[in-house]
């Protein structure tokens, strides 16, 4: 590909990044500017704009921040502390899984999650599944808003015995969202009703629509807890595709191997 | 951080007073959309948290939260158009637009689209290098360590994108 500075002589890309160095550290006078054009003359010219599209750069102004972004942050931290005390249960009561896999930390949350709920006899509350309710739920899971889409998902957890457009669109929240967040949290929130097989089956078909590496992890290890051999096929053809992170696809095969 | 990964989530707070500026320079730079940096910020401080325990304290904070913004940003805009960059112009302050005649202010607005225009032309790649090393102070080699790339490809890149800045501000840009 062609750059930019092809037509610079060796000489002069060392003195530009002299210079840059220089700049980025903060450490960059006229005078110092003055010395490396002299001892480069050939490359003058590249230095001085160097120079001086650095200085300019400082014009570019940075717009006020919203007022209520704290409120936005603190709404996001409590949704957080209350999602993590859920998780607090007694642990001799869980289902026994096997805990191997700490690098894929993400995973490992979102399952500590399904085995809190499955083994503590989880008690949905009061605003479970009318249908007024879940429309509700449901439009926010499509706001504009991040915020909003995660407490919708985090809402759904509460629905006494969900009906399957809202698996639907829990899967379609994992392979549409734009954020990593919701996608991660839809992954948790299905799982609440992993005993339900239209659950599991809307897990499995969110594999092969991945590209992002943290949700594809998260799916696997998901899928290999749940020792659904109904993904294998899925699996195959995840791994088959070039997108894949090669962290990724270690652990694809792994999970693979295991069903 | 030490006290968050001890469960002390109130701590989080101080870091959001502290950082969030940072990081909204940061995503504003890249992005140059004021509405889509808050939201990417929360998305930082949403993975601080639920990834809190991979954090050694054997490194310096601020490594461990660009790296996760960076990665946030690499997400959000790796699907759509990879150089997704908003025209929209930044207010000037009111403190500065009192203090410039209106000349200034004309001025100053068309350098800042101008520069912005280059921006949002230059390779994504470039125009984080550039960010970092010029506003978020960061140096060569944080950078490279973060971006998995050695110190002379981020010197590169630095120096192409402010040559490749420069040349279209000059409007003699290579097609």
């Amino acid at each position: 590909m062609k750059e930019i500075d092809d037509f610079l002589s060796n000489e002069c890309k060392d003195a530009s990044d002299e210079l840059t160095l220089k700049l980025n550290q903060g450490n960059a006078s006229a005078e110092d500017l003055e010395i490396l054009c002299l001892k480069h003359p050939d490359c003058e010219k590249t230095l001085r704009e160097i120079f001086d599209t650095w200085q300019k750069l400082d014009d570019l102004k940075l717009p006020k921040e919203s007022s209520d972004r704290r409120d936005r942050f603190y709404k996001m931290l409590g949704d957080f502390e209350k999602e993590n005390q859920e998780k607090v249960v007694p642990i001799s009561s869980a289902r026994s899984f096997e805990f191997s896999s700490i690098l894929k930390f993400a995973a490992v949350l979102v399952i500590g999650i399904f085995i809190g709920v499955l083994s503590a006899n989880y008690t949905p509350g009061d605003s479970n599944g009318d249908n007024g309710s879940n429309t509700s739920i449901l439009t926010s899971m499509v706001s504009a808003s991040t915020t909003e889409r995660l407490a919708a998902v985090q809402s759904i957890k509460s629905i006494d015995s969900p009906e399957d457009h809202v698996f639907e669109a829990l899967y379609q929240a994992i392979i549409n969202d734009p954020n990593i967040n919701v996608r991660l949290s839809s992954i948790e929130a299905i799982l609440h009703f992993a005993d339900q097989p239209a659950a599991r089956s809307k897990l499995i078909k969110a594999l092969v629509y991945q590209d992002s590496p943290i949700v594809q992890m998260t799916l696997a290890e998901v899928v290999i807890r749940l020792q659904e051999e109904g993904a294998i096929e899925e699996l195959r053809e995840l791994i088959k595709t070039n997108q894949l992170h090669p962290e990724v696809k270690m652990q694809l095969r792994e999970t693979l191997e295991s069903l | 951080m030490k006290k968050v990964q001890d469960g002390d989530f109130s701590k989080m707070g101080e870091l959001f007073d502290r950082h969030h500026g940072a990081l909204f320079g940061y995503f504003y730079r890249m992005t140059n959309n004021a509405a889509q940096s808050e939201d990417l910020i929360q998305n930082v401080f949403y993975r601080l948290l639920k990834y809190r325990h991979t954090y050694k304290n054997d490194g310096k904070f601020v490594y461990w939260m660009y790296a996760i913004a960076r990665n946030i940003y690499k997400d959000q805009y790796r699907k759509k158009d990879p150089m997704l960059y908003s025209d929209e112009l930044s207010e000037v302050s009111e403190k500065e637009s009192e203090d410039m005649n209106m000349e200034e202010h004309i001025e100053s607005t068309e350098q800042e689209a101008l520069l912005k225009k280059a921006m949002k032309k230059i390779d994504p790649e470039k125009r984080e290098a550039i960010v970092l090393s010029k506003f978020q102070g960061l140096k060569y080699q944080e950078i490279a360590a973060m971006a998995d790339v050695s110190e002379n490809a981020i010197k590169a890149r630095v120096r192409r994108g402010l040559m490749e800045l420069r040349s279209i501000m000059e409007g003699t840009e290579l097609e």
